[in-house]
């Protein structure tokens, strides 16, 4: 290990090489948090519908709620496009850097406006047993996990836009969010393959 | 090493009112409850699923929300955020430096840190053994006398689910905040910012689980299962909301710890010199990392169903209570080892300072709690066996949950090796280890028969299950707990804390904790079922006698309690900088602890354990020339 790594700074800013790896493994653990959140409503899509609770999963009789398709892809384009166009801007130069993570940033705050239009226009409600539970949660709190990381993509633009956080930061910074992103990105797909494929 | 001077800002008393600080996060955490319910109210108007209860779970768990987040903003934690949304440079710092007021606004220090975490943790800890005082009162009578049973449950409900929430912080909220950069060589946490949100949400769980009280009790124990919680009154808000930031808490403390101990070690700090307490550490962090949040999701759940009219939990509209009961304990088990390892670290943390041996089996130790810690995701299925589980799926978590016994006995193995043919001091924080290993022993023990299924149907919901688990929590965590308080304090508070009361508050603690649990196997086997206030006539001599026992173990509380006063407030005895001799790099900086830790980044030369090891040479030094001083 780099003993230099630890030597303070007299204003208490930490060394920049130290907070990039710190949150470049921070990032790294939280997306595995966000998994584990997102594993639990997994499971809970897979045991009601193979339990099927007094025929209810897939609804009351006569009202089986099924949400649009196109929403779903909007959103998942979104999604996969930010992530992609995160990790794109964490390899380009730093002069770059500012466009790919605004793009980034607009995308996802794009994914989480489809998904408030979506819930305006639901046709179905939480209500609507077991499906329509695990729907309303899975995509209410993806897009709430989405509007944090969109804030963390704020801080990025912000870094990059002055000159306040030094350059290794500004790259760790980048690379972590656009981690987390890509992992999110993968819960999508199992949330769009789940929701509205297999249902 | 020389200590560096806290230069302090001498302010008026009023003045040090005013500001972002506690007093502010009260009120604004009390007028965000009172313009969080009325949002609620308004939500829901327009919403008839949302109005479909009897009781306006909206404007509860809204109210909650804007608490919460006035709680926060009160204390500052806004600030930060909004800055580096303003384009500011990432910094780790946050009101370092002053002096008492530090410890009741966010302070970016871990020390300070640790020193909230001990102070806020033991409070709700001490709320909590007050419950359990008035429900051994209420079992005095084998019919209902001081309590109604409702209430009666409501005590257990929070007796179990305060100590639960705050013994998971128990000893990494105090002695991992505090301890493990100094252990590893670090000056700060990695997110310092984090850690002081993950103590300052903890009081905020702790006021809004009392708050339960208030809004018609708890329908269960600490457990919440659906479909109670789903149906249960208000007060069930309020446990749901607590245990959602109780687990947000829990798995930053987990992120942090797991980044600050893999990045920030001093150079030669290689993974077989780490203190074998921040591999428990380590090995906790994982688990809090990934256990807390599946957590997070099930209250969120519980939550949905009870204010959005989900159902993912009640079978009438296509839910299932069994989900629950998996989801929760998928966390649940889990939890149990993010209670027991730290223990196990802080107990093989003392026996080595007190045997003046190397640990036996420094190896076999970390490979005991790695193991504790990847199979404690296998076992989660044994706390369903008479909950109508597929009887395929028995023999399986039978057999994971048996096999944890072998990496567990590896710890029992490092203390023989190390007990044998020492030279054992025994001191206050030894004697509280030795405990934890007979008390442990016999918890583990009794953990065989509730693995095994056959003995388990007979068993479970008895007081079998209840003893069971107190001799490997409270016997264990909180055995550990009271050792490293003992063992650490003094570099802590700098101050000596006297050794004949804390001799009588070990063993008046230890003989009727035995007393106490002890007697409740043999409620169990004759069928004594938990979290009912009535029992059997039969059995009251038996209730009797452990209620007696439990007042007297409540006492030992209040003479550790007049020994903290005593000591901290009137004797006020200066601490030596090592007075146990240890080799540990936490011993080795000043007492009190500069700021910054260390004055240059030591460079670590040795291990932790090399007592009587001829030519073993210094744990660290602490003045390489090739590092520049802190501040330089």
């Amino acid at each position: 290990m780099d003993a230099s790594v630890h030597t303070a700074l007299p204003d208490g800013v930490e060394p920049a090489e130290l907070l990039a790896r710190n949150v470049r493994l921070g990032a790294r653990v939280w997306a595995a948090s966000v998994g584990f959140f997102f594993v639990a409503f997994f499971f809970a899509f897979l045991y009601l519908r193979a339990l099927d609770t007094n025929g209810l999963w897939r609804g009351w009789p006569h009202h089986h709620p099924t949400p649009s398709m196109g929403f779903g892809v909007a959103i998942l384009v979104c999604v996969l496009a930010s992530a992609a166009v995160a990790r794109a801007a964490a390899m380009l130069e730093p002069t770059r850097r500012r466009v790919g993570a605004i793009a980034a940033l607009l995308l996802s705050l794009a994914a989480v406006a489809l998904q408030c239009a979506q819930f305006s226009s639901l046709g179905f409600g939480p209500t609507d047993a077991g499906y329509a539970s695990v729907f309303v949660g899975w995509t209410g709190l993806f897009a709430l996990f989405l509007l944090g990381t969109a804030y963390w993509l704020a801080t990025v633009v912000a870094d990059v836009s002055g000159d306040g956080a030094s350059p290794a930061f500004q790259a760790a910074a980048i690379e972590a969010v656009s981690f987390v992103l890509i992992v999110l990105a993968g819960i999508e797909i199992a949330a769009f393959i789940l929701l509205y494929l297999v249902v | 090493m020389s200590a560096t001077a806290i230069p302090v800002v001498r302010r008026p008393v009023w003045r040090r009112l005013i500001g972002f600080n506690m007093l502010t996060g009260l009120v604004l955490g009390i007028a965000g409850w009172f313009l969080g319910a009325w949002v609620g109210g308004q939500i829901a108007v327009g919403h008839d699923y949302l109005l479909g209860t009897d009781q306006n779970d909206v404007g509860a768990f809204v109210g909650y929300l804007f608490a919460v987040i006035g709680w926060l903003v009160g204390l500052g934690f806004a600030n930060y955020p909004i800055g580096r949304l303003l384009g500011r440079p990432p910094t780790l710092r946050h009101h370092e430096l002053g002096g008492w007021t530090r410890y009741f606004r966010l302070c970016t220090d871990h020390k300070v840190v640790g020193i909230q975490y001990l102070f806020g943790v033991g409070i709700f800890f001490f709320i909590g053994g007050l419950n359990a005082m008035l429900m051994r009162t209420e079992l005095l009578r084998p019919i209902e006398k001081a309590w109604p049973s409702g209430q009666y449950l409501t005590l257990v409900g929070l007796h179990g689910t305060m100590m639960i929430m705050m013994t998971s912080a128990f000893i990494l909220g105090p002695f991992g905040n505090y301890f493990v950069p100094l252990m590893i060589g670090a000056r700060r946490m990695a997110f310092p910012r984090v850690e002081a949100l993950t103590f300052w949400l903890t009081p905020a769980a702790g006021l809004i689980l009392m708050s339960a009280i208030a809004f018609g009790g708890l329908p269960f124990g600490w457990t919440g299962y659906a479909p109670l919680a789903v149906e249960g009154r208000g007060g069930v808000d309020a446990y749901v909301t607590a245990f959602i930031l109780i687990a947000i808490s829990l798995t930053l403390v987990g992120l942090n710890l797991l980044v600050t101990i893999v990045t920030m070690r001093a150079p030669g700090m290689t993974w077989t010199r780490l203190p074998i307490f921040v591999w428990g550490v380590l090995a906790t962090s994982v688990l809090m990392a990934l256990a807390a949040p599946v957590l997070v999701a099930t209250m969120t759940m519980v939550l949905m169903d009870r204010a959005a009219n989900t159902s993912y939990f009640l079978a009438s509209a296509g839910g299932s209570p069994y989900l629950y009961e998996n989801l929760f304990w998928f966390f649940g088990h889990p939890e149990v080892y993010i209670l027991a390892l730290p223990g196990f670290g802080i107990v093989l943390e003392i026996l080595p300072v007190f045997t003046r041996k190397p640990l036996w089996g420094y190896r076999l130790a970390v490979a005991g709690m790695v193991g504790v810690m990847l199979l404690s995701f296998m076992v989660w299925q044994h706390h369903l066996f008479v909950s109508g589980m597929n009887a395929g799926l028995r023999p399986f978590y039978m057999l994971t949950t048996e096999l944890i016994s072998i990496p567990t006995g590896f710890i029992f193995l490092n203390a023989m090796g190390t007990l044998w043919r020492a030279q054992i001091r025994f001191t206050v924080p030894m004697l509280f280890a030795l405990a934890f290993f007979f008390n442990f022993l016999i918890g583990g023990l009794s953990g065989v028969f509730l693995s095994d299924v056959p003995s388990d149907v007979t068993t479970h919901g008895s007081y079998f299950v209840m003893a069971h688990f107190h001799y490997t929590i409270m016997g264990g965590l909180v055995f550990a707990f009271f050792g490293a308080v003992y063992y650490w304090l003094p570099k802590m508070l700098g101050v000596v804390l006297n050794e004949t009361l804390a001799k009588i508050h070990f063993w008046l603690m230890f003989v009727f904790f035995n007393l106490t649990f002890m007697p409740l196997f043999a409620a169990g086997f004759l069928g004594m079922p938990r979290r009912v206030s009535a029992y059997a006539p039969h059995l009251q001599v038996l209730n009797d006698f452990v209620s007696v026992s439990a007042f007297v173990l409540g006492f030992s509380m209040l003479v550790f309690l007049a020994n903290l006063v005593w000591s901290l407030v009137f004797a006020r005895i200066p601490a030596a900088e090592n007075p146990w001799a240890s080799r540990g790099l936490e011993w080795q900086v000043p007492t009190p602890v500069p700021v910054e830790n260390f004055e240059r980044i030591p460079v670590i030369r040795s291990g932790p354990y090399e007592y009587g090891v001829p030519n073993a040479p210094a744990v660290a030094d602490f003045t390489p020339a090739a590092l520049p001083a802190a501040g330089s």
